[in-house]
C-alpha cells in the first residue's frame, strides 16, 4: 500500500470520526461537563487518598461537600439571580409598545359617526397612550364594527400610568368614556376588575367592545434608554467629530436593537437548557463520579494499546496533557469564580441594578484573553447607564471603571501568574470564531464550552508537538 | 481454573503469572522493603509489555522514561563503541531489570536493550512515579529512598573505579615524569652516546 494511500485513508478516518462526533454531540456534552468537574475535584480525591482513604470513600466525600457548598450557594443566591437574570433579558426583549383594540358594533340601521376623541392624561409631558391615526369623524356603518388600534408606550417601566379617552359619538348625551392603564400595580389591577370596569358597554344601539383597558407591562427597554442618554449627553459633543448626518443615538438604536434580537433572541433554547440542565444534574455527577474512580483504568487499557516503539513518548504525552488541562480547567475556575465574585461585590458597592448577572457574565467573559474585560466592563456599563437615567450617568460609568479596573488589576497581579496555563493565549478572531460555530452546533451551552474546549485542544496539541519534536531530536 | 467462568471470575484468587510477577518483584532491589499490599499498589502503575525477538525494548541515545524489568525470556545489553562497532555489555533474564535511573531524569538512554527471544517485561515509569508520589507518598518515598540508595552504591563503587583509575594515572604521570628526570639529568651521555 503506497503512502499516498495511507494517508488518503487516515484523513477519511479521521473525517467519519469528526461526523461522528458531530452526529452525537448533544449527548456529549454531559460527559464533557463530567470531564471538567473531574479535573477540577481530582486533586482534592488524589490529595484524601494519599492520607490513606479509600478511592471510593475520598470521591463521595469529596462530591457530598462540593454538592452541598453548590447547593448552599444556590440558595442564597439563586432566587435572586433567576429573577435578576429574568428581569434583566426582559430589559432588552420586553415590549415597549402594547397594543389593544376597541371595537365598536353599530347595532342600529343608521350609520354612526364617531366625530373625535380625547386622551385625559396624567402624564402631560410624554403622552403614554396613543392610536394610529384615526380620520375624524369615524364612521360605523350599519350592523358593521369599528376597530380602533390603541398603543400604550410608557416612558419609564415601573409607574403605573391611568387615564382616560373620551370618544364624542353622536347620539350620545355623553362622551364615551374609555378607562385606559399599563404598567398597573396588582392593588389596581384586582381593584379594576372588582368594579367589572372590564365588561362590555350597551349604549343604546352601540355596542363598545370594553369599558376599560388594561395594556399589561411595557417599557422602553435598555438599548431604547440607552439611545436617548447617547442623544442628549453624549452626541452634542460628538456631532462636530461625526459629522451632521450621523445621528450616533439611532445608530445605538438600530445596531443594539439588531444585536439584542440575534443574541437573545433564542430564549427558548435558554429554557430547553434549562430543562435539560436537569438531566445534566443527574447524569454529569454520576458520569464524573466513574471518571474520577475508573479514569486510571480507562486511560491505562487505552495506552497500553499503543504499540512499543511509541509507548514511552505517549506514556509521557498521556502525563503532559493530563497536567496540562488539569492546570488549564482549574487556572479558569479560579479567575473565572474570583472575578465573578470580585465584580459582584464592586458592582454591588456602586449600586448598579443587576449586578449580580453582570458580574457573573464579567467572570465567565474574563475567560477570552484581550476582549473578554471589555466585554464585561461595556455589558456593565450599558445596563448601568440604561438603568441610572441622565442624571449621574457620568459618575456611574466612572465607578463601574474603577471597578474593573480594580478586578482586572486583582486578576493579572495576583490570580493569573498563579494560574498553571495562563499561555494559552487564543486569538481573540479565534474565540470569535469558535464562539459562534459553538453556538450553531448546540446553542447556547455551546457558546460557554467553546472557549474552554478550544484552549484544551491548543494546550493538548501544543504538548504533543512539543513532545514528538523533543523525541524526534535524539 | 474453575469449571465456570463465572464464578471463576468471582473467586478468582491470585493466577500463576501473578504470582511469578510477585516473586520477581519482591526480588527487585529496589522494592525490596515493601510489603505484599504495597507491591500489589505499585503493580496497578506497572506496564506489561511483551517483546518480539530482536524488537529494542530500549534505544541508546533516545529520552528514556523509566526502567524496565525482565519477567520472562531474555534481553541483551549493548552500548555503542567509539568506532561504531556494537558492544555486547550483558544478558539479561527474569528478575533483572535496566534504565532505573531514567526514573529520576529524562536523559538519553546510555546503552540499547534488545529482547533475544520472545520477553515480558515489566515497565515502571517516570510520570507514574511522580504521581504515586502524589498520591501515596510513604510509598512513593519507600521506593524513592531504595533508588538513591541504589544509585548512591553504584556512585560509591564508580568514585573507588574512579581513585583507582586516578591511583593508576597519577602513577603513570609519576613514573613518566621520572623517567623524564632521569632522561633530562644525564643529557651528556645521551649526547655523547649520539656525537659517538
Amino acid at each position: 500500500m503506497g503512502k499516498q494511500v495511507k494517508i488518503v485513508l487516515a484523513i477519511v478516518a479521521v473525517a467519519l470520526a469528526l461526523f461522528f462526533v458531530y452526529a452525537i454531540r448533544e449527548s456529549l456534552i454531559p460527559f464533557l461537563l463530567a470531564f471538567v468537574l473531574a479535573y477540577i475535584l481530582a486533586p482534592l480525591v488524589n490529595r484524601m487518598e494519599g492520607r490513606g482513604l479509600n478511592r471510593t470513600l475520598s470521591i463521595i466525600i469529596v462530591f457530598v461537600c462540593a454538592f452541598s457548598g453548590l447547593g448552599l450557594v444556590s440558595y442564597w443566591v439563586g432566587d435572586k439571580l433567576v429573577d435578576q437574570m429574568i428581569d434583566l433579558s426582559g430589559q432588552f426583549l420586553d415590549p415597549e409598545t402594547r397594543q389593544k383594540e376597541l371595537t365598536i358594533v353599530n347595532g342600529s340601521q343608521d350609520t354612526v359617526k364617531v366625530k373625535s376623541g380625547v386622551w385625559v392624561r396624567r402624564d402631560p409631558q410624554r403622552p403614554s397612550f396613543s392610536w394610529g391615526k384615526p380620520d375624524w369623524p369615524l364612521e360605523v356603518a350599519p350592523e358593521d364594527t369599528l376597530a380602533i388600534n390603541l398603543r400604550f408606550t410608557p416612558a419609564k417601566k415601573d409607574s403605573a400610568v391611568e387615564g382616560n379617552l373620551n370618544l364624542y359619538v353622536d347620539g350620545l348625551a355623553r362622551p364615551y368614556r374609555l378607562r385606559v392603564g399599563g404598567n398597573l400595580t396588582d392593588s389596581t389591577r384586582t381593584n379594576w376588575r372588582d368594579k367589572k370596569w372590564m365588561r362590555i358597554r350597551n349604549e343604546g344601539a352601540l355596542v363598545f367592545s370594553a369599558r376599560a383597558i388594561d395594556f399589561g407591562e411595557a417599557g422602553p427597554n435598555i438599548i431604547t434608554l440607552l439611545s436617548e442618554y447617547v442623544k442628549e449627553e453624549i452626541q452634542p459633543w460628538l456631532q462636530p467629530v461625526l459629522g451632521e448626518d450621523f445621528e450616533l443615538s439611532v445608530w445605538i438604536k438600530e445596531t443594539g436593537g439588531e444585536a439584542i434580537q440575534t443574541l437573545l433572541g433564542g430564549t427558548k433554547d435558554l429554557i430547553g437548557g434549562i430543562i435539560s440542565g436537569l438531566t445534566f444534574l443527574v447524569i454529569v455527577p454520576f458520569v464524573a463520579f466513574f471518571f474520577l474512580k475508573e479514569g486510571h483504568r480507562i486511560t491505562r487499557g487505552l495506552i497500553e494499546l499503543v504499540p512499543n516503539a511509541y509507548f514511552e513518548l505517549c506514556l509521557n504525552l498521556q502525563h503532559q496533557i493530563n497536567a496540562q488541562i488539569g492546570g488549564y480547567i482549574r487556572g479558569q475556575i479560579l479567575a473565572t469564580s474570583v472575578v465573578a465574585t470580585l465584580a459582584v461585590t464592586g458592582l454591588s458597592i456602586i449600586d448598579v441594578k443587576y449586578a449580580l448577572p453582570l458580574g457573573i457574565v464579567a467572570g465567565l467573559a474574563n475567560m477570552i484573553p484581550f476582549l473578554g474585560p471589555l466585554i464585561g466592563f461595556f455589558s456593565a456599563t450599558i445596563v448601568a447607564l440604561a438603568t441610572v437615567g441622565t442624571e449621574g450617568g457620568g459618575i456611574m460609568v466612572l465607578h463601574v471603571g474603577i471597578v474593573f479596573l480594580v478586578v482586572q488589576l486583582t486578576d493579572n497581579i495576583l490570580i493569573q501568574p498563579t494560574v498553571v496555563a495562563k499561555s494559552v493565549d487564543l486569538h481573540p478572531l479565534v474565540v470569535l470564531l469558535v464562539v459562534m460555530i459553538g453556538s450553531q452546533l448546540v446553542g447556547i451551552i455551546g457558546m460557554l464550552i467553546a472557549v474552554p474546549l478550544t484552549g484544551i485542544i491548543k494546550v493538548s496539541s501544543q504538548t504533543i508537538y512539543q513532545g514528538v519534536k523533543s523525541y524526534r531530536v535524539q | 481454573m474453575a469449571l465456570d467462568p463465572f464464578w471463576g471470575n468471582l473467586f478468582r484468587r491470585r493466577t500463576k503469572d501473578e504470582d511469578e510477577i510477585y516473586t520477581i518483584l519482591h526480588q527487585v532491589p529496589l522494592f525490596q522493603e515493601l510489603s505484599r499490599r504495597e507491591i500489589g499498589k505499585l503493580e496497578s502503575i506497572l506496564h506489561h509489555r511483551v517483546f518480539a525477538p530482536n524488537e529494542s525494548i530500549v534505544q541508546e541515545g533516545e529520552l528514556g522514561a523509566g526502567m524496565y524489568i525482565v519477567i520472562s525470556g531474555q534481553v541483551e545489553i549493548t552500548q555503542q563503541g567509539e568506532e561504531g562497532n556494537i558492544q555486547h555489555l550483558a544478558t539479561f533474564g527474569p528478575g533483572d531489570f535496566f534504565g532505573e535511573q531514567a526514573l529520576l531524569d529524562e536523559s538519553p538512554r546510555t546503552a540499547s536493550a534488545i529482547a533475544v527471544t520472545t520477553c515480558q517485561a515489566v515497565g515502571f515509569f517516570r510520570p507514574d512515579l511522580l504521581e504515586l508520589i502524589d498520591s501515596n507518598p510513604h510509598l512513593g518515598l519507600k521506593i524513592v529512598m531504595r533508588l538513591s540508595h541504589m544509585i548512591s552504591v553504584r556512585l560509591r563503587q564508580t568514585n573507588y573505579l574512579l581513585k583507582e583509575v586516578r591511583d593508576k594515572q597519577r602513577q603513570t604521570e609519576r613514573e613518566a615524569a621520572k623517567a623524564q628526570q632521569e632522561q633530562s639529568e644525564e643529557p651528556s651521555s645521551e649526547s655523547v652516546a649520539q656525537s659517538s
